[in-house]
């Protein structure tokens, strides 16, 4: 792929990227801008190869979920060499978000992090269960054993959230 | 009860929210992130520091004065484990009936 062509490519994804982004990073914004960049530096570099064995899209997700969990290592490793304490959450603060998408993010926040990772993939993504496996990396009955259970339990979590409210 | 459609609207509506404010794209393609830089910078120091620590102590080693001792003069340091009680026993041959010198009968 020629450099223009592929900056083209980024540039079209770049919002459905970021999105993907603050979901590897618990919606932390700063965070998710970081990792963001990183990845496309990566591909830029030619670190990171597209071979065509999946969409565009699925490989640059996987990019950008392996850099989310290489920064999240080597903060964890800085913190315990250099004594840092944990920075707090910067979770993302949607000014215009409603009543429904705090219940929802709440309730993500409840569920394992591959259950949540499939679950967003298949429904913030619109991505088939098979395109969310290439991305994660994991086998199709893997993926589609996580994404049953997360949207049980996000159901399940998001009707006893309306319960309450509604009590 | 919610149901799996209300959970894609859900979805949807988070995605709408989130996608108003997505940075541009060229910030994110030009701007160098920090934290690579900043990592960079400590390897570079870490590395110089293991150099110059590692210097050191080749030279430290190499000014040590060299102390030669001759194989029949060396003695192992735990020689004295064997030097046991009685020893002398062990050295001499017992003699029955002979009578020792310097005594009558």
């Amino acid at each position: 792929m020629e450099r223009a062509e592929l900056e083209s490519t980024l540039e079209t994804l770049h919002p459905a990227s970021f999105g993907w982004a603050l979901s590897c990073c618990r919606r932390d914004r700063q965070e998710a801008d970081e990792v963001l960049q990183m990845s496309y530096l990566k591909i830029i570099e030619g670190k990171a190869r597209f071979d065509g064995r999946s969409s565009f899209k699925t490989w640059l997700f996987a990019v950008i979920r392996r850099t989310a969990l290489e920064r999240f290592r080597w903060q964890r490793v800085r913190r315990i060499v250099f004594l840092e304490t944990s920075p707090p959450a910067r979770p993302d603060q949607i000014l215009e978000s409603s009543e429904r998408t705090e219940r929802l993010l709440r309730a993500l926040d409840a569920i394992s992090r591959r259950q949540r990772e499939v679950v967003e993939l298949v429904f913030y993504h619109d991505m088939t269960i098979e395109e969310a496996a290439q991305s994660l990396g994991i086998s199709i009955g893997s993926a589609r054993v996580h994404y049953e259970r997360s949207k049980r339990r996000l159901l399940a979590i998001l009707q006893e959230e309306e319960r309450i409210a509604f009590a | 009860m919610p149901s799996p459609d209300d959970l894609r609207d859900a979805f949807r509506e988070l995605r709408a929210a989130e996608q108003r404010h997505v940075p541009p794209f060229r910030r994110s393609m030009e701007r160098r992130p920090s934290g690579r830089r900043r990592l960079r910078y400590t390897f570079a120091i870490a590395a110089l520091l293991l150099v110059v620590a590692g210097a050191s102590l080749l030279q430290r080693r190499l000014m040590r004065p060299v102390v030669t001792t001759s194989i029949s003069s060396w003695k192992a340091p735990t020689d004295f484990l064997l030097q046991t009680p009685n020893a002398k026993l062990m050295k001499t041959v017992p003699t029955f009936g002979v009578p020792k010198r310097g005594t009558s009968s």
